[in-house]
């Protein structure tokens, strides 16, 4: 009879031990906010193989006409991160962004940076491997709202400083988005690719309207508003 | 009084035991429910401040160059790993690679060759369509504590041609972080250009409103020819 009662007095003792025992993997938002060193723990967030499938597809990354239509919109949803160093991102960077160096993402105040949902968050570096590399640890971290500019600063740049020009042949959008890739190096006060280029002149009116209400007139808009004036007095002149 | 007394023992009795089938059956629960329990299977096994300090560590990558050397060499400490789809894997790959498609890493035995590999001291040179491909495997893997991995820091295409000397011996040095033109300097001058120009955009714009004019006109009719109703 003794016996039977002290095995039922074990009995939730010894679970609780083993509870007490249990390793703390726990993937829970709690343990996140708990968790006092971030940088030492091993594992809060995402597991390998979900990781793994929420990277071979595309989804986190944002191609830089998206990125463009954000910045040229002033769109207050967004937060660009340049995870450059201070001195590259001080020679320059992109309209709105602040900088946070990859090696600094962790650090107290930076991770308070992310814990916003307010935010989505662009990474943004001169590649894309290093923001593509900082988005993992991040969402290893627990972190979301993450996006990865496809192609970085480098590829950014070079598609505004010099956009690939429609064939004669190419749809109205090829014609379109070259225009607008136009506007776009324009308000990043980057010079025209081609100022002696007398395509759609007329069309051209509507993204150089936008940028002179954006941001204070530079030389090329101007320039490029011109000619609209010069068709519409074409017209008249018959 | 001896009756009374076995009467509440029985009592007694059948309440302890009740007791302790149900213990036995929570017990029994638990047990089943720890057999039948998936296993995290797969976890990260560095910490996230290594992974930090690892961003800035160039040795994870491999340059083309570098890679041309050691299949001049037959370096046989190095295995090629193709994390592309195996479609694309038979269209074409490079010498003695092993096809893992990256969605594929987590299925069968793959990790258990990345294992083996680091077990014999080989590194496995992961390389993909680019290298932000083989980077997300290699990244995975890295943080799981398989730390012999390396990435190619270019894509498949740049390797195709085969004429390892000549990759080799090319000069140029290839990493995705370094900027390819100085847009600082690029924007300061077109800055500089436009200031002294922006004085005289009026007359320079007349000769850029004339150019336009003729070949604008075929469309300004079909634009505006309501308006053109004379």
């Amino acid at each position: 009879m003794k016996k039977r009662y002290i095995f039922l007095a074990l009995v939730p003792i010894v679970l609780s031990i083993i509870l007490a025992l249990l390793p703390d993997k726990s993937n829970s938002i709690d343990a996140k906010r708990i968790a006092k060193n971030l940088k030492s723990a091993k594992y809060t967030g995402v597991s390998p193989d979900k990781l793994l499938l929420e990277s071979v597809n595309d989804d986190r990354f944002m191609q830089p006409d998206e990125l463009a239509t954000v910045i040229m919109g002033q769109d207050p949803s967004y937060l660009l991160i340049d995870l450059r160093d201070a001195g590259q991102f001080g020679k320059f960077t992109l309209p709105g962004a602040i900088n946070i160096p990859s090696d600094q993402i962790l650090t107290d105040e930076n991770r308070a940076t992310f814990e916003s949902d307010a935010y989505k968050y662009v990474l943004i570096s001169n590649g894309t491997v290093l923001s593509d590399q900082v988005w993992m640890i991040l969402r290893r971290a627990g972190y979301d709202n993450l996006k990865v500019l496809n192609g970085g600063l480098n590829q950014f740049y070079q598609l505004y400083l010099n956009p690939p020009k429609p064939g004669e042949l190419d749809p109205s959008e090829a014609f379109e988005n070259y225009r607008f890739r136009k506007a776009v190096g324009a308000h990043l006060g980057l010079p025209n690719p081609d100022e002696f280029i007398p395509g759609g002149s007329a069309a051209v009116a509507s993204p150089t309207t936008t940028i002179n209400k954006t941001q204070a007139v530079t030389k090329t808009p101007t320039k490029t508003v011109v000619p609209k004036k010069a068709a519409g007095g074409g017209d008249e002149g018959c | 009084m001896s009756d009374h007394n076995t009467v509440n023992h029985m009592i007694e009795l059948t309440k302890t035991n009740r007791i302790t089938i149900g213990v036995v059956v929570v017990l029994a629960i638990l047990l089943l429910g720890f057999i039948f329990m998936k296993p995290a299977k797969y976890a990260f096994n560095t910490t996230l401040d290594k992974e930090i300090k690892d961003l800035k560590v160039t040795e994870y990558q491999m340059s083309p160059q570098a890679l041309a050397q050691t299949i001049l060499k037959k370096d046989a400490a190095l295995v090629l790993v193709d994390v592309r789809s195996p479609f694309e894997f038979a269209k074409g790959h490079l010498p003695e690679a092993q096809n893992i498609y990256k969605i594929n890493l987590f299925s069968d035995d793959q990790i258990d060759f990345f294992k083996d590999l680091k077990k014999g001291n080989k590194t496995a040179v992961l390389y993909g369509a680019s290298a932000g491909e083989a980077n997300v495997p290699f990244m995975i893997l890295k943080q799981m504590g398989i730390d012999n991995v390396k990435y190619l820091n270019v894509g498949y295409e740049h390797m195709k041609s085969g004429n390892w000397a000549e990759i080799a011996a090319n000069p140029l040095k290839f990493n995705d972080e370094t900027p390819i033109v100085d847009f600082a300097q690029f924007i300061s001058d077109a800055q500089k250009q436009n200031q002294p120009t922006s004085n005289t955009t009026q007359e320079v714009s007349k000769p850029v409103g004339d150019k336009p004019k003729t070949v604008v006109k075929p469309k300004a009719p079909a634009a505006g020819g309501g308006d053109e109703g004379c």
